[in-house]
């Protein structure tokens, strides 16, 4: 499968998946609720998935560590949401962080 | 839904204007996603229908970085799947206050996003359909447009590494994550995911040191004493 053809299969599925999973609710006229225990295992996936992305979109590349330019542009992007800028903002710092830092170094 | 009804409703009118702030920090975010996306290989096309029709932003960038690593389409669609989890839980609770058949009421559950179902809800169990639809419309025009100029951005830029694009992800994600880290538990589930990520992503095939790092929720299936006077929400 080419590079083109997996990104189209993953669009597929992915609409698919997250329709099922956005109309589920509705759909079953809600008034039910999870359990107290399923409803926590689903408040904290958000957490562990988004660190575990990015940790690993910070300090790895192709399978290795490659600790570079875009460790500063985290560390801004730390500093900004401490300092409770605009998601915006958050983006934006860092990158102009990285990109700054690539240009010195 | 009616668009004449929604027109006419100041209900659904306020709540699009108290989105807009949500939906300008959409658009930026939309724009690093077009020009991610295109970085990663994929076609202008896929990332704008990708956005059309999925309109989920972390579980969109979360399926184009694992497939950027190198990661089968499997393992993109399953962290997309896990990262919309919570819509899950969230179209349950919206459940009773959407309106019609079911196909209407499928419909009716796709406009929800993070932000809209945070200005609908009611806060005594039930949810306004008209802020939810109102506030949903212009964050998902931001995120469609965005995309396209993001993606449009990607294809002119020679080098968009040179910009710093590829920390506009992980970013993103940080400041997801810190609105996520509102309980000792939550910050350890934290924790031990970069864990399981950084050492399975040196030992496993791409993508699936993200995916086991969901496994890190499931201590949330731990038994915990309940606070008695906690009224259900």
């Amino acid at each position: 499968m080419t590079g083109a053809e997996q990104a189209w299969l993953t669009v597929a599925l992915g609409a698919v998946t997250t329709f099922a999973i956005r109309g589920f609710g509705p759909v079953t006229m809600g008034g039910r609720t999870l359990g107290r225990r399923a409803a926590r295992v689903l408040t904290l996936l958000p957490a562990a998935l988004l660190s575990a992305l990015v940790v690993t979109e910070t300090v790895m590349r192709d399978g290795t560590l490659d600790v570079d330019a875009r460790v500063g542009g985290l560390a801004v992007a730390a500093l900004l949401i401490w300092r409770r800028a605009s998601v915006i903002w958050v983006v934006i710092g860092a990158a102009a962080a990285t990109a700054v830092l690539r240009l010195l170094f | 839904m009616n668009v004449t009804t929604l027109r006419t409703s100041p209900v659904a009118r306020a709540g699009a204007r108290a989105a807009v702030p949500f939906a300008l920090a959409g658009f930026v975010v939309a724009i690093s996603f077009g020009i991610s996306a295109r970085a990663a290989g994929m076609p202008a096309a896929a990332a704008i229908v990708m956005s059309a029709i999925m309109y989920a932003g972390a579980a969109q960038f979360a399926a184009v970085a694992i497939l950027a690593q190198g990661g089968s389409v499997v393992a993109a669609v399953l962290a997309a799947m896990l990262m919309n989890g919570r819509y899950f839980a969230m179209g349950l609770a919206l459940g009773p206050s959407l309106k019609g058949g079911r196909v209407r009421r499928a419909i009716e559950g796709q406009t929800l996003v993070d932000a809209s179902w945070a200005m609908a809800n009611r806060g005594d169990g039930r949810f306004d359909r008209h802020t939810l639809f109102g506030s949903s419309a212009p964050q998902y025009v931001a995120w469609l447009s965005g995309t396209i100029i993001g993606v449009i951005a990607g294809s002119a830029l020679p080098n968009p590494e040179a910009l710093g694009i590829d920390a506009v992800f992980p970013a993103f994600f940080l400041a997801l994550l810190v609105s996520e880290l509102r309980t000792a538990e939550a910050s350890a589930v934290a924790v031990g995911g970069a864990i399981v990520a950084v050492v399975l992503g040196l030992l496993a095939p791409a993508g699936i040191g993200i995916l086991a790092a969901a496994v890190i929720a499931l201590v949330g299936l731990r038994p915990v004493r309940e606070a008695p006077t906690e009224p259900e929400a």
